[in-house]
């Protein structure tokens, strides 16, 4: 007496497809769950076992064994909990073995017979080859986006037999739930003054360059940031499918459409630990923030509180979009592609980046600059100073520009940058810098000058280029590189490092 | 032969970590050199002629209270160095001397002022004195320095340790052109009680002590309480009232102390005559107007871009070419993400 039934379970963003087998035979009764089963797995007995109980089925008084193959993948969470009571019903012969073929189940059971959603159900409906999925209610929506597949959302363990017995009608596919109007994003137009903290977000919107904002505490760098994702354009279909099978398998709380279509903002606190930001823990291999923000912004307010190491293991998945994570019982990719802003005071007391206004010793300045390593603060095209503004200087100001007409501006130039096949501005490679941002004469001068004067380091140089590309796009200017563009990058990209005025180097 | 055993076991007990200027001079007076060196507990085996030699093989001179060269100017100082350690020549001190001392962390401003000072004294035949520190003091010392002076530097550490690291090149320009002064022997790190102590020797050295910049509290409010102790007279350079840079300068001028506007005040305030100096004609390329509209716009304070967009009303790329243009000819200097106008 065998039962089969195929279900999926969930390691990292990616589902794996497993087949619950359910023997029941001769014996003593007991119920034993063999096949990499963690915890919550194992602890299935109790839940399927109520669960039976409350549907009004009977429990096999005799030897039961759950194997979940393939023995290798390590299974992980409640999901499989429908689908061993199914196959056990099946084994017991409660329910012929017709009725289950061709479907795949999902979902956790409640003691009262309550099916109830399970983290990344869209990463594990991909992973199954069955033509019809039986998914909890709550899921059905999410289930759906993939397509291809009947996806039958129930309520009860009892609903499911209902209808596998024949006795009710599978209830006709979810529709598709056309997404209410999101929420607004802030507006830029909250933004009194800030013209150049305002100007460095377009530049990074439109040109995916990473961002770091400077300035004393209350200088409005937590608000600018904030601003960001209503000026970035809707996510596209596969960049909104991927978002949200992260977003499902992190256990997030997904938009009303079922799909992520706004670009995510995700701003962890500086306590947070590698793990939690990168991604991975021991057992449950959880995607982290940097993967939740992919396709949107990162922000990471008070930068240089952050643990070096944590910082420090941000510097891969920014050069290459993913960050894979190793454990011993397995390694898991994680999509990061993200935009990163990032907040911070130029000294511990704030006001350091001012000449002569600091009011930290020399030990202290320099600890906290220690905090970021070059390669990280490298990694920003654009480094702004973000100041108070006077209270003269806010109110000689009419309201400002709202995010709308800057976000028209931001898809004319990345609608340019993808004309050339690059993707933003920020990865254009080296090799083709001459190519897609050629200097003219007087851009030279100017960079020649800063390379000079030890403004400017080589490696800054291309970054720098990137920048002023962007700059151009922005403008609807498409020819070489003007001595303005190259001005305005090399003035968005301040000597961070450098700021605190101890350091002045006194030339000439 | 047994002057140079006290002289070694003066250097010693100088370096000794549990003696400081006045427990050694205490311990000179009362006990000599030797007895002291073993009233502190100094290792017994410790060689003092080998001490002298490596003093003296670095190009050294340990000078006592009693060597005749000592500097004239400490012998009736309430509290004079019972030694000085000199590296470079003696003669630098000359007869007339001025201090210039400041903030570490001081303004673009701060620092023009500060060497045009040291340039412009120099000139007119002052010795300038300071503390080799980063900011203000290595400001003066570069001005007298592109004067083609001899700058007197006297260090909380020993002549050997080079500290800020930074002023490497500085302090080797001094020792080989000026004088280079210590009460510290070979070795000594700096520690943070050494600079007050540098600090009335800089005082004390001085006719006239000038603030350029200082900060509310800190080191030359140190050395300007040094000065008043020794009524050496001090003066001040004014700052803009929103700098905290010059919030310790402002508070001495409202205090009475005279103002520093340019060379011309401290050289009448010596009893010297300013020489009548022919101005040095501006090398620096004139900027266009828009170039002069962002000048005009510093209000000569620091600011940042966003200050200059919102007082010139310009662009951000016509503003950053305009900056860009000032910075190549030298009106502006920028540090950090904050530009400075440096030249009138």
């Amino acid at each position: 007496m065998l039962g089969l039934v195929p279900s999926a379970s969930l390691l990292g963003v990616d589902g794996h497809a497993v087949t619950v087998e359910v023997h029941v035979s001769g014996g003593l009764p007991s119920f034993t769950v063999v096949g990499s089963p963690d915890a919550a797995c194992r602890e299935a007995s109790g839940r399927v076992r109520a669960a039976l109980l409350s549907s009004g089925c009977t429990w096999p008084m005799h030897r039961v064994t759950v194997n979940l193959a393939p023995p290798t993948v390590r299974k992980i969470g409640s999901g499989l909990d429908l689908a061993i009571a199914i196959a056990l019903l099946v084994a017991s012969e409660q329910l012929p073995p017709e009725a289950v073929e061709g479907r795949a189940f999902l979902g956790e059971l409640g003691l009262d017979g309550s099916l109830r959603p399970v983290p990344g159900t869209l990463c594990l409906i991909d992973a199954l080859g069955a033509s019809a999925v039986v998914v909890p209610a709550a899921s059905a929506g999410e289930a759906a986006l993939l397509g291809g597949r009947s996806v039958h959302g129930l309520g009860s363990l009892a609903a499911v037999l209902a209808c596998l017995k024949g006795e009710e009608p599978w209830p006709s596919a979810p529709e598709r739930v056309t997404p209410d109007e999101p929420p607004p994003a802030p507006d830029l137009a909250d933004v009194r003054g800030q013209p150049v903290g305002r100007y460095a977000l377009e530049v990074a919107a439109a040109g995916g360059h990473h961002l770091l904002l400077l300035g004393p505490p209350g200088a409005g760098k937590t608000m600018l940031a904030s601003r960001l994702p209503g000026l970035l354009p809707p996510l596209s279909d596969r960049a909104a499918l991927e978002t949200t099978r992260i977003h499902s398998a992190a256990g997030l709380i997904l938009p009303a459409g079922g799909l992520v279509r706004r670009p995510p903002f995700r701003a962890p606190h500086h306590g947070a630990s590698s793990v939690a930001l990168v991604g991975g823990g021991s057992a449950t291999m959880r995607p982290g923030e940097i993967s939740a923000a992919c396709n949107g912004v990162l922000f990471l307010d008070e930068l240089a509180e952050f643990a070096t190491h944590v910082l420090d293991a941000l510097r891969q998945p920014l050069e290459e979009g993913v960050v894979r994570v190793a454990r011993a019982a397995a390694t898991v990719a994680f999509p990061a592609r993200f935009l990163l802003v990032a907040a911070m005071n130029p000294c511990p007391c704030g006001y350091g980046s001012q000449p002569g206004g600091c009011l930290c010793s020399d030990g202290a300045r320099a600890r906290y600059r220690r905090r970021l390593s070059g390669p990280l603060l490298d990694r920003f095209d654009l480094r702004v100073e973000v100041t108070r503004p006077s209270v003269t200087d806010l109110m000689g100001h009419d309201r400002s520009e709202p995010s709308a007409a800057v976000r028209a501006r931001v898809l004319e130039a990345r609608a340019r940058a993808q004309q050339r096949g690059v993707g933003t501005n920020a990865a254009i490679p080296v090799d083709r810098l001459d190519e897609l941002a050629p200097l003219g004469a007087g851009a030279a001068d100017v960079l020649a000058q800063a390379l000079r004067s030890g403004r400017l380091s080589a490696r800054g140089l291309h970054r720098v280029r990137r920048v002023a590309r962007t700059v151009a796009d922005l403008q609807g200017d498409t020819e070489a590189l003007t001595a303005a563009h190259v001005a305005t990058a090399l003035s968005l990209r301040s000597d961070a490092a450098g700021s605190a005025s101890g350091s002045r180097a006194l030339s000439a | 032969m047994n002057d140079d055993r006290t002289l070694g076991f003066i250097a010693l007990l100088a370096g000794h970590p549990a003696v400081g200027p006045r427990r050694l001079s205490e311990l000179l007076s009362e006990r000599g050199a030797e007895a002291g060196w073993a009233e502190v507990g100094g290792d017994p085996a410790a060689d003092p002629l080998a001490t002298l030699a490596s003093h003296r093989a670095a190009g050294i001179e340990i000078l006592a209270r009693h060597d005749e060269r000592y500097p004239e100017c400490l012998q009736p100082d309430p509290e004079p160095p019972a030694v000085l350690f000199a590296q470079g020549d003696l003669a630098a001190l000359g007869t007339t001397r001025v201090a210039i001392v400041g903030t570490r962390r001081c303004t673009g401003g701060g620092a023009g002022v500060a060497r045009e000072l040291g340039r412009e004294l120099t000139d007119a035949g002052v010795v300038i004195v300071s503390g080799l520190a980063l900011g203000i003091d290595g400001a003066a010392h570069r001005g007298v320095l592109d004067a083609g002076g001899a700058p007197v530097g006297v260090v909380g550490c020993g002549l050997d340790v080079v500290y800020p690291s930074r002023h490497r090149d500085l302090w080797g320009q001094v020792r080989s052109i000026g004088l280079l002064l210590s009460e510290a022997p070979l070795g000594v790190r700096p520690a943070p009680w050494r600079f007050p102590a540098r600090n009335r020797i800089i005082a004390a050295l001085a006719d006239i002590v000038i603030v350029v910049e200082s900060h509310a509290t800190g080191g030359s409010m140190h050395t300007v309480r040094e000065a008043d102790d020794r009524s050496i007279q001090v003066m001040a350079v004014p700052g803009s009232v929103r700098s905290p840079a010059a919030a310790g300068t402002n508070r001495l001028l409202a205090e009475g102390c005279a103002p520093v506007r340019d060379a011309t005040d401290v050289l009448v305030a010596l009893g010297l005559t300013a020489a009548s100096r022919a101005a040095t004609p501006d090398r620096r390329t004139r900027p266009d107007p828009v170039g002069q509209t962002v000048l005009a716009a510093f209000d000569w304070e620091p600011a940042t871009l966003e200050h200059l967009v919102i007082r010139t009303g310009l662009r951000l790329p016509e503003l950053a070419l305009a900056l860009e243009a000032l910075l190549a000819a030298g009106w502006v200097e920028t540090a950090g993400s904050w530009y400075e106008r440096v030249a009138a």
